[in-house]
């Protein structure tokens, strides 16, 4: 009896230990805001409610991070990559700051105070920070100070239109259980390679059927299928003067 | 630990193999492992979805759909309004009415929204409408629904529901009853987990004041459902009274959180003109 379950029971086990944090936010509402670090740089803050984009400008070069609840991923063009706390560079601190106050699942290196700290250049040992200082108005963080740099939000307002694709995150480095549940794919029988989508009305299948009335899936064909445009909405949000509530 | 997760599966099959477990096939515990894997992967898309519409078939089935197409439109007009604060990519959010007096609204996995003529009848402003579908999107952004149905999966389900949607497998009748039932219960029979609905409360009302709609009428909205709770028992509100946390305390929640703002529109006068 015990051989039976024993393979479950240890998977179960395998299993336990994974979490969803809870990002903090920069913004009370969801809105867009402008941080500037002066001459170390500047970002511009995409928050909705499940994710926030950070468009941080530093030099010349542009780089572009979006957290969703597994994380904060920075995105280029061959995919995402997990952003990790402990390997911001130097003369970026203010954007790890940033980026550390959005992330569910930062918890690297960290002081007693809750502050960022480094390896220092020959890896011997942590090095402590200056205290982090945040100043807050009923809009969200407006300033941070960190490592003797200023980062102040200089423009706050409405997230704007049709900021959904802004959070899409695709091709993230795969790790751990995710990595586990590819590698087994194929040495079972009962898993196939990839789903079935269900976009968009796809008509009710033979196995949906079977169910009878108890399911209505005729009505949820019809939910499916109804759809209003995005100049429909924009035309409802500008007559009732909505878009902003900032 | 995170590193000691990863390399465990090779060990413990390689240990099962060395160690002479003549019973254990390693056919099973590569299943075994592999259902867990999957069961705490995050679903993509195409797969919450396919959760999500035999949930609403379910929800649907049972109250049957309100065909207003004049109301449903409407409804679908705010919704995405409100919606599109929420962020999350690659969920399609459909809003649809439920034919019945019982005032009570459902999210289900995947962008499904549904709403009964008895929560329509309810309110008396857009805004109140906007925030009550704001809270709906709150579960959805949460994955309030979602999570329940892992947590059957992997407590009394034999891991193997989410493992086979996850791992791309056809869903077969028996599945989709399985996962439909959960949802019902879920939503209609014992409701969610008392903290979310608290944080889909504190979500809405972000969502719908960032979408330019004052939320201080959801909090008279709450106010009126305590009011009519203490009135009535059981009826149109019983639904709503057993799966959600008492209005007079969500509302006092909110109030507390600062989140029952009078900025932003109400719209009554439109909310009355589209649902005469």
């Amino acid at each position: 009896m015990w051989k039976k379950w024993l393979p479950w029971m240890i998977a179960v086990l395998l299993g336990v230990g994974a979490g969803v944090g809870e990002a903090a936010r920069l913004l009370v509402m969801p809105g867009r805001a402008v941080f500037s670090a002066g001459l170390a740089g500047r970002a511009v803050v995409l928050q909705a409610e499940a994710a926030t984009r950070v468009e941080a400008m530093v030099g010349e070069r542009t780089r572009v991070f979006v957290t969703d609840k597994d994380g904060v991923w920075e995105l280029s063009a061959v995919g995402a990559t997990r952003w990790d706390e402990k390997n911001w560079e130097a003369g970026t601190l203010w954007l790890a700051t940033l980026l550390r106050g959005i992330d569910p699942k930062a918890g690297g290196v960290r002081t007693a105070g809750g502050v960022l700290a480094g390896m220092d250049e020959r890896k011997v040992g942590k090095v402590t920070l200056p205290s982090l200082e945040t100043q807050r108005d009923p809009r969200g963080v407006t300033a941070l100070t960190v490592g003797g740099v200023n980062v102040t939000r200089t423009a706050v307002g409405p997230l704007p239109a049709l900021a959904a694709e802004a959070f899409v995150v695709t091709g993230k480095k795969e790790k751990g259980l995710a990595t586990l549940a590819r590698l087994t794919e194929g040495l079972t029988g009962g898993q196939k390679g990839s789903a079935g989508s269900t976009a968009a009305a796809r008509g009710v299948t033979a196995e949906e059927k079977k169910l009878g009335t108890t399911y209505d899936f005729a009505s949820v064909e019809k939910v499916e299928a109804m759809s209003v445009s995005e100049k429909e909405v924009d035309d409802f949000i500008r007559s009732g003067n909505l878009g902003g509530g900032q | 630990m995170r590193r000691l997760l990863a390399v465990a599966p090779c060990l413990l099959l390689a240990g099962c193999a060395g160690m002479g477990l003549d019973g254990i096939k390693l056919d099973s515990v590569a299943t075994a492992a592999g259902a867990v894997a999957s069961s705490r992967k995050d679903f993509t898309p195409d797969e919450e979805r396919a959760l999500g519409r035999v949930v609403a078939a379910r929800v649907i089935g049972n109250y049957g759909n309100w065909k207003n197409e004049a109301a449903t439109r409407y409804v679908n007009l705010v919704g995405q309004t409100v919606a599109r604060q929420v962020g999350r990519p690659g969920v399609i959010w459909r809003f649809a009415l439920l034919d019945t007096d019982t005032v009570n609204a459902f999210s289900c996995p995947g962008g499904y929204v549904l709403v009964t003529r008895g929560l329509l009848d309810a309110c008396r402003s857009e805004a109140e409408l906007a925030a009550v579908l704001a809270h709906e999107c709150g579960h959805v952004a949460g994955e309030h629904v979602l999570k329940e149905i892992k947590r059957a999966n992997l407590v009394s389900a034999g891991l193997k529901i989410v493992a086979t949607q996850a791992g791309g497998g056809e869903m077969t009748a028996d599945l989709m009853q399985r996962i439909g039932e959960r949802g019902f219960d879920v939503l209609i029979s014992r409701g969610m987990d008392r903290k979310d609905e608290l944080d889909a409360d504190a979500r809405g009302c972000r969502i719908a004041s960032a979408a330019g709609y004052a939320t201080a009428p959801y909090g008279e909205f709450l106010d009126r459902l305590a009011t009519r709770m203490g009135k009535e028992s059981g009826g149109a509100l019983a639904s709503l009274a057993k799966t959600h946390p008492p209005a007079s305390e969500r509302r006092q929640r909110l109030q507390d959180a600062g989140l029952l703002l009078s900025d932003g529109q109400v719209l009554a006068d439109r909310f009355a003109k589209r649902m005469r």
